[in-house]
C-alpha cells in the first residue's frame, strides 16, 4: 500500500494483467504479442505502483496527450480513461465508480469514463497523482475533465490547449503550449527536462509509427491475420508506451506474427465470412463475448480508419519539441475526430472500405461521444455509395446498463444474417 | 400563448420580429435589394467583421419551443445537445434558406459538428470556421487574432472586396452602441423594483441578434425611454439570476416569474455573455482591438481556467442582489455540465442557493420545472426568515 | 379551527384534515383521469369522517402533481416543502427525506423545523417510481401491495443489468421464462432501485434521521433493501404516503393562525387556459385591507372579507374567479386605459398579475 491513497486497485490491475499474460502464454497457438500486450499493462501499472518508492511523480493524464513529454522527465504518466476502462474491462466495477462520479454531480450525459475518473480519484482507490494534465484532445469532455480533479486530488496541474486546425500560426501555439507545459513540469518536479532523451523518444516514435504503417498494410491481406479485440490491443501501444521501447518490442512482434500468418495463410478466425470495418469502440465490458461471436460467425474486424490510420510524414529528432507537436497533428484520431468534417475523416473510412476488401461496417455508437456520433449519417451515405452496408448500435463503452449482451448479440446476428445474404 | 398588449410599443416592435425571425421583413427586404445575410454561431465569432464587410449577421437559433426533432436526430444524432439539434431541424426545413453564408468557432462539440453537418447537407455558398483558443493568455489572443486575420482575409476574397479600417470602426461604434445600451437596460434590472420583466428583456436580446444593430439601436432607445416613462413595477419575493446553457426562450424566464420570483439578471450566451464587454480601440488596429474583446469577453463554460467565469458570477450576483441562482443545462450540453458542481460549490461558499434544472432547448417550462421552482421560491422564503 | 391539505399525485389523491392541534381525518382514493373530480372525492371523503362539512374548513392548501387543478383550494405549496413539513409533525428528528412517488423520487433535507434545505427530483425515467413498480407487479401477476414482502421470500436476489423501464420489463419476462422465482426477480429489481435511490440520496448529503415517504414506503421489500444501502434504518410514519397532505394541512394552519408562514403567503387566484396565464396574487402577509384595489377596479373584481375577527383582507370576489380573463384587461392595459391599477394603487404592493 502506498501512503498516497491505497493501491489496491492498481495491485488488482498488475496481477490480473500478469495472470492474462501466463494463461496467454500457456495457451497452444496463441499470440506472443498478446503476451507482450499484457505485460505492457503489467509494466505500466507497475510503474505507478512503485511511483512513489523510487522518488517519481504521477501525472494523471487525459487521452492523446503527448506523454513522450513526461517520459523524456522520468515523470509516470497515468492515463486515466485507460485506467478506467479497465476497470470495466478486466475487473467489471465500473458502476461503483459511476456512481460515485454522478454523486459529485456530475450529469448523466456526460462521457462514462470521465465520470468514472472523477468518481475513482474521489474514492481514492488509486495513487493520488502528482499532477493533473488535460487538453481540449479530444472533446469538451476531456478539455472540462482537469480543474474539477485537481480539486478532488488537490494536486497542481496544466491544460494544454490544442489548436482545432492547420492553418498557419496553429502548430507554433502548441509548441508554445508544450514548452509553458514543460516549465511547469520542471517547477513541480525539480527536475530539468532532458532534451537528449525526448530526441531519442523522437526517434523511436518515427519507427514506431513505420511499423503502424506497416501492420495496416499487413492487414489487408486475405484472410486477415487479427482478429477484433487485436487493434485494441494494438492501439494501446501508443496509449501507453509512445517512442518507449515496450511499444516497439510489442509492434515488432506483433508484425512478425502477422508477416508469417499472411505467409501460411492462416486467418485470425478459422473460417473468414466476413470482413468488417469496426468504426469507433465496442463496449469493452462486452469484448469477452463480441470475440465469441466474431469467431464462431467467421467474422474480422480487417480496418479501423478511425484509430488506426495515420497521416504521412517523418519527425525530426533534432527538433524534438516540434516533433512531440507534430506527432498530435499525426495521430489517427485527430484526422478522424477533430478538426472540420471536410477533412480526411470521411475519405479515409472509404478508403479503407475499399482496400481492405470490406463486406460491411459496424459504428458503435457510444451514446458519451456527441461528437464522432454527429458523422455516423455522414459515414453511412459515403460507405452506402461504395455499397457497404453500415450497422448502427448505440451503447456505451464501460456502463453496462445502457445495452444488454442479449441485445448487442441479437443485432449483430440480424446484421450477419444480411451480409450473407448479400 | 399569451398576447397581451403592453404600453410599451416598442417592446411589441421586438416582439413581432421574433416572431416572424427568421423570415422577418428587415431580412427580406435586404436580400430583395441584393445584399447579404450571414449566419453566426457562438458569441466567438467576430461580428463586426461581417457587418464591416456590408453584410447583416443574424444569430443561427433553434425553434422557440420544445419540438420532436426527427431529422436532426438522424443527421446529429440523439446525442447531440438539443440546441444544436434544434438549428439544424430548422437548417434543413429550409427556415434559413436564405442565408449566404454561416460562421462558427471551434467552441464546442456541438457547435462544430452543427457547422459541420450545416455545411455538407444545407447549400451555403460561404462558410468558415474560426479555431478559437481556450486560454486568455497573450499566446492565445495571438493565435485567435491570427484566426480572426484569416477570418477577415476570406471573407474579402469571397466578396472581392477589401474591409478598411474605417469600415471596421464604424461596425465597432455601432455594436459598442448596441452593448451599451443593452447595459443600461440591465442597469434598470437592479433596482428594487424593475420596469422590465426577465422574460421581457429576453425578448430584447432576442430581437438585438435578428435586427441590423443600426435599427436595434434606434428602437432600443425609444425602448429605455418608454421604459424610464413607465409606472410598471415588477417585484417578486426572491430576486433570482438564471445562467447555464445556451436559452432563449422568454416564456421560460416568465414561467418561473409567474411563480413568483423575479429574474433580475442572466448569465447566458444569449444574454449577458453575449454584449457583457465592449471592444476597446485604445492605441491598437482596430481588427487587434475586436480580437481581444471576442476573446476576453464573458467567458463560455469552454475557456480555462473557469475561475474567470465564476469570479464574473459572484460579482454580478454582488450588483443585481441577488438571492438565488436557477441553473438550467439543456440535454448533452457536456460544458456547462461539468461546470455544475464546481459553481455549486462556489455559490455555497457565498450562501447562495442554486437550483439545477435539466432541460431541453426550447422549453417553456414543463410542470416539473414549475415544482422544482417554486420549491425553490418556497426555500428561499424561508432562508429569509 | 378547522383545515385541510389535499396532495394530488399521479396515482392517489390523499387528503388530510386537521382540527386545532390534532389530525382527526385522512382518506387516500385514486386520482383518476379526472383529477379535479379526484381531488373533491377524496376531500369530502376525508371531512365527511369528522362529521363537519366543506364549509366548515377555513383553508385547504394543494399540493402534488394536480395541485393548481384543485378548485377549492386557497392555495398551492410544492410536495417538496409539504414532505418536509409533514413528516416534521411526526418526528421532527428527521433530516433526510426519500420521497418515492407515483412517477418521480425526490431527496429533501430539511432543518429542524420542517423548512427545506436542499432536495433533488428524479424524474427523467421512469425506473424506481410507483409507475414502474406497478407495470412490473403486473407483469409478473403479483398483487402490488404483496410485491415487497414476496421479495423478501427471496435468498438469491437476479442482477438486473438495468432499471430502464423499457428494457426492464423484457428482462423480468427473460427471466420469468429461464424458471427464476418472482421473489428473486423482485429482489433484484428492489437492489436496482435502491442503487438509484442512493445515488439521489448522496446529492443532498444523507444524515439521520432519515425517512421514506410515499407509496412506496409500504413496500417492505424496498424499505429493506434502501435501508441496507443507505447504512441507516428509516423511521417510517404510521402511513408514509399522506405526509404531503399532511404538510399541505400545516401550512394551511399556519395561514389561518397569523403564524408567519413558511413558504408563500399568498393566496392564487386564476387559471390557465389556452391563451395563457391569467393569475391574481394577493400577499396576505402584505395586504391591510384598506380597499384601495377595490376602487380603482372598473371591473369590481375585487372584495374585502374579514374573518373570524381577523384583519380585514383583499380578494377575488367568487363571481369573478372563473372569469378574470374575460373581467380583467391585464396590468398594463388597464393601466394605460385609467392611468392605474390594482397592482400599482396597493400601497402595500400586495397585488400582482400575471399578465
Amino acid at each position: 500500500m502506498s501512503s498516497a491513497g491505497t493501491s489496491t486497485k492498481i495491485e488488482t490491475f498488475i496481477q490480473t494483467a500478469n495472470l492474462l499474460s501466463r494463461m496467454n502464454r500457456s495457451q497452444p497457438g496463441a499470440r506472443e504479442s498478446r503476451t507482450l500486450y499484457y505485460r505492457m499493462l503489467a509494466d505500466y501499472y507497475n510503474n505507478i505502483h512503485r511511483a512513489r518508492q523510487e522518488g517519481k511523480l504521477i501525472a494523471a493524464h487525459t487521452v492523446f496527450f503527448p506523454t513522450e513529454v513526461l517520459y523524456a522527465m522520468d515523470i509516470v504518466p497515468m492515463h486515466m480513461e485507460t485506467t478506467t476502462w479497465l476497470s470495466a474491462f478486466l475487473l467489471k466495477e465500473q458502476s461503483e465508480l459511476l456512481a460515485k462520479g454522478s454523486e459529485l454531480g456530475l450529469a448523466p450525459e456526460i462521457c462514462s469514463p470521465h465520470r468514472g475518473v472523477a468518481g475513482m480519484f474521489a474514492l481514492q482507490e488509486i495513487p493520488k497523482p502528482d499532477v493533473i494534465l488535460w487538453s481540449n484532445l479530444i472533446c469538451d469532455n476531456t478539455a472540462k475533465s482537469g480543474e474539477l480533479l485537481m480539486e478532488l486530488t488537490g494536486s497542481p496541474g496544466y491544460f494544454l490547449d490544442n489548436p482545432f486546425q492547420d492553418s498557419p500560426g496553429e502548430l507554433d501555439y502548441l509548441i508554445g503550449e508544450l514548452k509553458e507545459m514543460v516549465t511547469f513540469l520542471e517547477e513541480v518536479s525539480g527536475k530539468k527536462m532532458n532534451w537528449e532523451k525526448l530526441s531519442e523518444i523522437i526517434e523511436r516514435t518515427n519507427k514506431e509509427i513505420d511499423l503502424y504503417r506497416e501492420i495496416n498494410e499487413l492487414r489487408k491481406a486475405v484472410p486477415s491475420p487479427m482478429n477484433i479485440s487485436g487493434y485494441l490491443e494494438l492501439i494501446s501501444a501508443d496509449y501507453l508506451f509512445p517512442g518507449q521501447v515496450q511499444a516497439i518490442e510489442y509492434l515488432t512482434k506483433l508484425r512478425d506474427e502477422l508477416k508469417s500468418s499472411i505467409l501460411n495463410k492462416e486467418g485470425a478466425v478459422t473460417n473468414e465470412r466476413f470482413r468488417l470495418m469496426n468504426l469507433f469502440i465496442p463496449p469493452l465490458h462486452l469484448l469477452g463475448s463480441l470475440v465469441n461471436i466474431f469467431d464462431e460467425q467467421g467474422a474480422v474486424s480487417v480496418a479501423e480508419p478511425m484509430f488506426t490510420r495515420w497521416s504521412d510524414g517523418k519527425l525530426d529528432p533534432s527538433k524534438p519539441l516540434r516533433s512531440v507537436a507534430q506527432k498530435s497533428f499525426l495521430i489517427p484520431e485527430r484526422r478522424s475526430m477533430y478538426g472540420p468534417l471536410k477533412g480526411p475523416a470521411i475519405p479515409d473510412i472509404v478508403e479503407s472500405a475499399e482496400q481492405y476488401q470490406v463486406d460491411g461496417a459496424i459504428y458503435w455508437a457510444f451514446m458519451g461521444c456527441r461528437h464522432t456520433c454527429a458523422a455516423i449519417k455522414v459515414i453511412k451515405e459515403a460507405l452506402n455509395e461504395i455499397d457497404v452496408p453500415m450497422l448502427t448500435i448505440d451503447c456505451d463503452i464501460i456502463d453496462p446498463t445502457v445495452n444488454s449482451e442479449d441485445e448487442v448479440r441479437e443485432q449483430l446476428m440480424q446484421f450477419f444474417e444480411m451480409l450473407e445474404d448479400r | 400563448m399569451n398576447t397581451k398588449s403592453t404600453c410599451l410599443p416598442t417592446f411589441e416592435r421586438f416582439r413581432a420580429v421574433n416572431k416572424a425571425f427568421p423570415k422577418t421583413q428587415e431580412i427580406s427586404e435586404i436580400k430583395q435589394r441584393g445584399e447579404k445575410v450571414f449566419g453566426w454561431l457562438c458569441t466567438y465569432v467576430p461580428e463586426e467583421i461581417i457587418h464591416a464587410a456590408g453584410i447583416l449577421p443574424v444569430r443561427i437559433t433553434g425553434y422557440p419551443r420544445e419540438m420532436e426533432l426527427e431529422d436532426a436526430n438522424a443527421y446529429l444524432y440523439i446525442n447531440n445537445c438539443s440546441f444544436s439539434r434544434s438549428c439544424f431541424q430548422m437548417g434543413i426545413s429550409g427556415e434559413y434558406d436564405y442565408l449566404d453564408g454561416v460562421v462558427a468557432g471551434s467552441t464546442c462539440d456541438g457547435a462544430r459538428r452543427l457547422f459541420d453537418l450545416w455545411r455538407h447537407y444545407i447549400d451555403i455558398p460561404y462558410s468558415h470556421i474560426l479555431t478559437v483558443p481556450r486560454k486568455f493568455t497573450s499566446r492565445a489572443h495571438s493565435l485567435y487574432y491570427d484566426q480572426v486575420k484569416l477570418f477577415k482575409s476570406s471573407l474579402e476574397q469571397y466578396l472581392e472586396t477589401h474591409i478598411d479600417d474605417a469600415k471596421l470602426l464604424n461596425s465597432i461604434q455601432v455594436y459598442n452602441e448596441a452593448r451599451g445600451k443593452l447595459k443600461k437596460l440591465y442597469e434598470l434590472r437592479k433596482a428594487d423594483k424593475t420596469p422590465i420583466s426577465g422574460s421581457e428583456t429576453m425578448e430584447v436580446l432576442n430581437a438585438s441578434f435578428r435586427m441590423t444593430k443600426e435599427s436595434f439601436n434606434k428602437h432600443l432607445d425609444i425602448l429605455l425611454d418608454e421604459l424610464s416613462r413607465s409606472r410598471e413595477k415588477h417585484h417578486g419575493e426572491a430576486r433570482l439570476m438564471v445562467m447555464g446553457s445556451v436559452m432563449n426562450n422568454p416564456e421560460f424566464i416568465k414561467s418561473i416569474e409567474d411563480l413568483g420570483g423575479l429574474v433580475v439578471t442572466d448569465e447566458l450566451c444569449t444574454s449577458t455573455r453575449y454584449w457583457s464587454d465592449p471592444v476597446v480601440v485604445d492605441g491598437v488596429e482596430p481588427l487587434e482591438a475586436i480580437s481581444k474583446r471576442y476573446l476576453n469577453n464573458y467567458p463560455c463554460a469552454r475557456m480555462v481556467p473557469s475561475e474567470e467565469r465564476f469570479d464574473r458570477i459572484k460579482k454580478m450576483i454582488r450588483e443585481y442582489r441577488v438571492d438565488g441562482v436557477i441553473s438550467q443545462i439543456i440535454r448533452y450540453c457536456v460544458p456547462y455540465a461539468h461546470d455544475l458542481p464546481l459553481i455549486t460549490q462556489r455559490l455555497q461558499e457565498i450562501g447562495i442557493p442554486i437550483l439545477s434544472l435539466d432541460v431541453e432547448y426550447g422549453t417553456s417550462g414543463s410542470g416539473q420545472v414549475r415544482t422544482r421552482v417554486q420549491a425553490f421560491l418556497e426555500m428561499l422564503e424561508a432562508r429569509k426568515r | 379551527m378547522i383545515v385541510a391539505g389535499i396532495d394530488i399525485g399521479s396515482r392517489a389523491s390523499k387528503a388530510v384534515v386537521i382540527r386545532d392541534n390534532e389530525i382527526v381525518s385522512s382518506h387516500i382514493g385514486d386520482t383518476g383521469p379526472e383529477s379535479v373530480k379526484s381531488s373533491k372525492m377524496a376531500m369530502e371523503s376525508a371531512i365527511k369522517n369528522t362529521g363537519s362539512s366543506m364549509e366548515d374548513v377555513e383553508y385547504i392548501v394543494a399540493t402534488g402533481y394536480g395541485r393548481v387543478l384543485v378548485p377549492f383550494a386557497s392555495e398551492n405549496v410544492s410536495e417538496i416543502s409539504c414532505h418536509a413539513r409533514g413528516i416534521n409533525w411526526f418526528y421532527p428528528d428527521v433530516r433526510t427525506i426519500l420521497d418515492m412517488g407515483g412517477q418521480d423520487c425526490k431527496a429533501i433535507r430539511c432543518d429542524e423545523e420542517g423548512n427545506v434545505i436542499n432536495f433533488v427530483m428524479n424524474d427523467k425515467c421512469a425506473g424506481g417510481t410507483g409507475r414502474f413498480l406497478e407495470m412490473i407487479a403486473q407483469t409478473l401477476n403479483v398483487e402490488l401491495n404483496q410485491a415487497g414482502d414476496l421479495a423478501l421470500e427471496s435468498c438469491n436476489a437476479i442482477a438486473f443489468n438495468t432499471i430502464c423501464a423499457v428494457f426492464a420489463k423484457s428482462e423480468a419476462l427473460s427471466h420469468l421464462r429461464h424458471g427464476v422465482k418472482k421473489s428473486d426477480v423482485l429482489a433484484g429489481l428492489n437492489e436496482a432501485i435502491s442503487m438509484r435511490c442512493l445515488n439521489l440520496l448522496r446529492k443532498v448529503n444523507i444524515e439521520k434521521e432519515f425517512t421514506i415517504t410515499g407509496g412506496i414506503a409500504k413496500n417492505k421489500g424496498m424499505v429493506a433493501k434502501i435501508s441496507e444501502k443507505v447504512g441507516y434504518n428509516p423511521v417510517l410514519a404510521e402511513d408514509p404516503q399522506i405526509i404531503g397532505a399532511l404538510g399541505a394541512a400545516l401550512f394551511a394552519r399556519d395561514r389561518c393562525t397569523g403564524i408567519k408562514p413558511q413558504g408563500e403567503s399568498k393566496i392564487q387566484y386564476g387559471y390557465n387556459d389556452a391563451t395563457g396565464d391569467y393569475y391574481i396574487t394577493i400577499d396576505q402577509s402584505k395586504c391591510d385591507g384598506c380597499g384601495d384595489c377595490v376602487n380603482i377596479c372598473p371591473a369590481n373584481i375585487f372584495e374585502i372579507y374579514v374573518k373570524n375577527g381577523n384583519q380585514p383582507k383583499a380578494c377575488i370576489s367568487e363571481a369573478a374567479r372563473n372569469k378574470l380573463s374575460q373581467l380583467c384587461p391585464g396590468s398594463q392595459q388597464c393601466n394605460q386605459v385609467q392611468g392605474n391599477n390594482c397592482s400599482v394603487a396597493c400601497k402595500k404592493e400586495a397585488i400582482r398579475l400575471s399578465w
